[in-house]
């Protein structure tokens, strides 16, 4: 499975309101904008928009309404300019007064459109990559700065997509392993949504990767990320995972990496605790998978075989193209001395049929990359023209 | 898997009358301990050695053994072959050829399964003498994922079933584990207990330049692993730098089994149940033996 490249499953929308959205930037004196400028004569008019920036903003709104492949194709094979000229007008913008609402809209549209080039548009290069992601991020802190006086929905508007960015970059970097920036990402969520549930399920998750055991076999650890014991990052995971629960009750993935997390320090009953719950509550399949395997562990660490092995057959039940349950299960039965289920369990290992279903414990050092391609398409829908 | 009680049989005593290759027969209601084991002298095997001169301790004990030539005895070897990503390309060329070779080198009895394993584990053909079926079966392997080495290996030695061959699992890989359910320790476990002979064949590419090197993940075999899994069980590992010497090491796998000898002794009813460690040594000469570490007696055996 490659991680290089995020899987897009952003589904081309219907070409509604594009030809709306054209116009909008095509004809510079166009209603929305000119309203604006109008109530801020400080702010620049519309018409004062140049023709790049203009040529440019259509872009994002073309990909705001979809479909969004061909424009995705089309900044691929942009010249940079384009893009740097438009940033350093809007900088400029930002200077004086600051992104009002609508423009700070298309801003957060051309920020997606630079993300999803450098994630789904296959770049030619990792250079062309990081470049797309940079201006983005120019894109995404210059539609943070609001101008002097805003409605509060605005200014929360503009924080939430700042935060779902972050939260988007860090589950790439996630995905791919690439610890040196996700620990950026990290460090940049907790320094501006320090409280975030959501943030603090990524801060733990990070932790938890960084104490795998088989982190060094996948991914390059920095030496700046090698300077904390395993059990020290368990640690902060238990603790932002903690944090991220008493934030958010409901927040079921979080509670599951507890479990997990605690049955990795050696504290087996307050893992099944954990992961008992996640049970009761959860309406994930993924995450009830997840649950009664990491149960069925903790259970063999207490020597309930039995109760280990109902957990393995119920996660094998949920999920019948997944290994881990019947290898999990025929080492389990193994231990507790049943030869008959050991060997019956790892024969169905043998003869399962090939399958190109993606057994959730794989990605589970991945964080919540699995979701991306879903908050990408929900960022890009709420900027839709 | 932890010991071999043969049910409705018992090495045939007479087997040393008999002819070459003839397969044994196992006729009784004795349960034995099978040891598969490996005499060398200066890293050479040792030839035509009788059970004076061995001396095996159960737990200490002092066991009376019968002995036959390992290679009077067909082998069920398990190939046990990595195809993750990694291998693509010549590494994987050179690894089919190993493989065949291999298969094409057994002899009529022998039966042979082929695994293979990435992130996923598949047993491709399960255990046969029919050579053109794993011919035909290794030609097919196609490389791509990530790594499941621990339970490639665990599945393996789990899902056979006790018959009369001498099992030997031939283990290749080029990389780290990244995708198992197991941990190391569970699997030395079941190794140890198994009777099956692990023999691993590892290849790490040259380094490249010092000047050149990029930071990278920790690339190459675990040796370590892979050697405390075949020690723990009588093997041993084989390693190449070349993937052009991959044909010989397996080839130096087939050899060595049949230099090997089988010790057994039938387990007394009044046996201990639980860990039994072994210790085998030779009495006549000078040498090292290589052989499982003990076996597991459930409740109720011998």
């Amino acid at each position: 499975m490659s991680r290089s490249r995020l899987q897009s499953s952003v589904r081309p929308r219907a070409l509604v309101g594009a030809a709306a959205a054209i116009l909008l930037v095509a004809l510079p004196a166009s209603q929305t904008a000119g309203r604006a400028a109008a109530r801020r004569p400080q702010a620049p008019a519309v018409s004062a928009v140049p023709a790049p920036v203009a040529r440019y903003f259509e872009m994002a709104d073309r990909f705001a309404s979809g479909p969004v492949e061909p424009v995705v194709r089309e900044m691929a094979s942009l010249d940079h300019t384009l893009a740097d000229t438009t940033v350093r007008w809007l900088a400029g913008i930002v200077a004086r007064d600051g992104v009002d609402p609508r423009l700070a809209t298309r801003v957060r549209a051309a920020a997606l459109l630079h993300t999803h080039t450098a994630l789904a548009g296959a770049p030619a290069t990792r250079f062309e990559q990081e470049w797309h992601l940079a201006i983005a991020r120019r894109l995404v802190d210059l539609q943070a700065r609001p101008p002097a006086r805003e409605p509060a929905d605005a200014t929360a508007r503009r924080r939430s997509f700042e935060r779902r960015w972050w939260l988007a970059m860090a589950w790439y970097r996630h995905g791919a392993l690439d610890l040196q920036a996700l620990a950026a990402a990290v460090r940049t969520l907790t320094e501006k949504f320090r409280d975030d549930p959501e943030v603090l399920l990524q801060s733990g998750s990070f932790a938890e990767t960084l104490a795998w055991s088989r982190l060094s076999a996948t991914a390059i650890v920095p030496a700046s990320l090698k300077t904390k014991s395993r059990e020290a990052w368990l640690a902060d995971a238990q603790s932002a995972y903690e944090r991220a629960l008493a934030a958010d009750p409901d927040l079921d993935e979080a509670r599951l990496r507890l479990g997990q997390v605690l049955s990795e320090r050696g504290r087996h009953a307050a893992a099944l605790a954990a992961l008992s719950s996640v049970l009761q509550r959860a309406t994930s399949q993924r995450l009830v998978y997840l649950a009664r395997l990491f149960s069925g562990r903790a259970c063999e660490h207490l020597g309930r075989f039995a109760d280990a092995v109902a957990h393995y057959r119920a996660a094998a039940a949920s999920c019948p193209a997944c290994q881990a349950p019947l290898v999990a299960l025929s080492h389990a039965a193994m231990k507790s001395g049943d030869a008959v289920e050991a060997g019956a369990s790892a024969s169905a290992v043998a003869t399962m049929p090939s399958s190109d279903v993606i057994d959730p414990l794989w990605e589970y050092y991945s964080g919540q990359f699995r979701n991306l391609p879903a908050l990408l398409e929900r960022m890009r829908r709420e900027v839709a023209p | 898997m932890s010991r071999h009680v043969v049910v409705a049989a018992a090495l045939l005593l007479a087997l040393a009358g008999a002819g070459p290759r003839q397969q044994p027969v196992f006729r009784t209601h004795v349960d034995v301990v099978r040891l598969d084991v490996l005499a060398t002298d200066r890293g050479r095997p040792i030839r035509g050695l009788t059970a004076a001169d061995f001396e095996v301790l159960d737990n200490g004990t002092p066991r009376r053994v019968e002995v036959v030539s390992a290679d009077r005895v067909p082998l069920d070897v398990a190939l046990v072959l990595d195809v993750s990503q990694s291998v693509r390309g010549d590494v994987l060329a050179h690894l089919k050829r190993a493989a065949l070779a291999l298969n094409d080198a057994l002899d009529a009895k022998d039966r042979v399964a082929l695994w293979t394993f990435s992130h996923r584990v598949s047993r491709l053909v399960a255990p046969t003498g029919d050579r053109e079926r794993v011919r035909g079966a290794i030609d097919a392997m196609a490389p791509g994922g990530a790594t499941a080495l621990l339970d490639a290996i665990y599945t393996a030695l789990a899902s056979r079933a006790p018959g009369p061959n001498r099992p030997v699992a031939l283990v290749f890989s080029d990389g780290r584990d990244n995708r198992s359910w197991l941990a190391e320790s569970d699997v030395i476990d079941a190794a140890r207990a198994s009777e099956t002979v692990i023999y691993a064949v590892t290849f790490t590419p040259k380094p490249a330049p010092a000047s050149l090197a990029a930071p990278t993940v920790d690339v190459g075999p675990d040796e370590v692993l892979l050697a405390a899994l075949a020690d723990g069980c009588g093997g041993r590992l084989l390693r190449t730098a070349s993937e052009r010497e991959l044909g010989l090491r397996f080839l130096e796998v087939l050899d060595e089994t049949r230099t090997r000898y089988v010790l057994t002794y039938a387990v007394g009813a009044n046996s201990a149940p639980g860990w039994h460690t072994l210790t085998v040594r030779l009495t006549r000469r000078t040498g090292q033996v290589k052989a499982r570490a003990g076996y597991q007696l459930a409740p109720g055996g011998g």
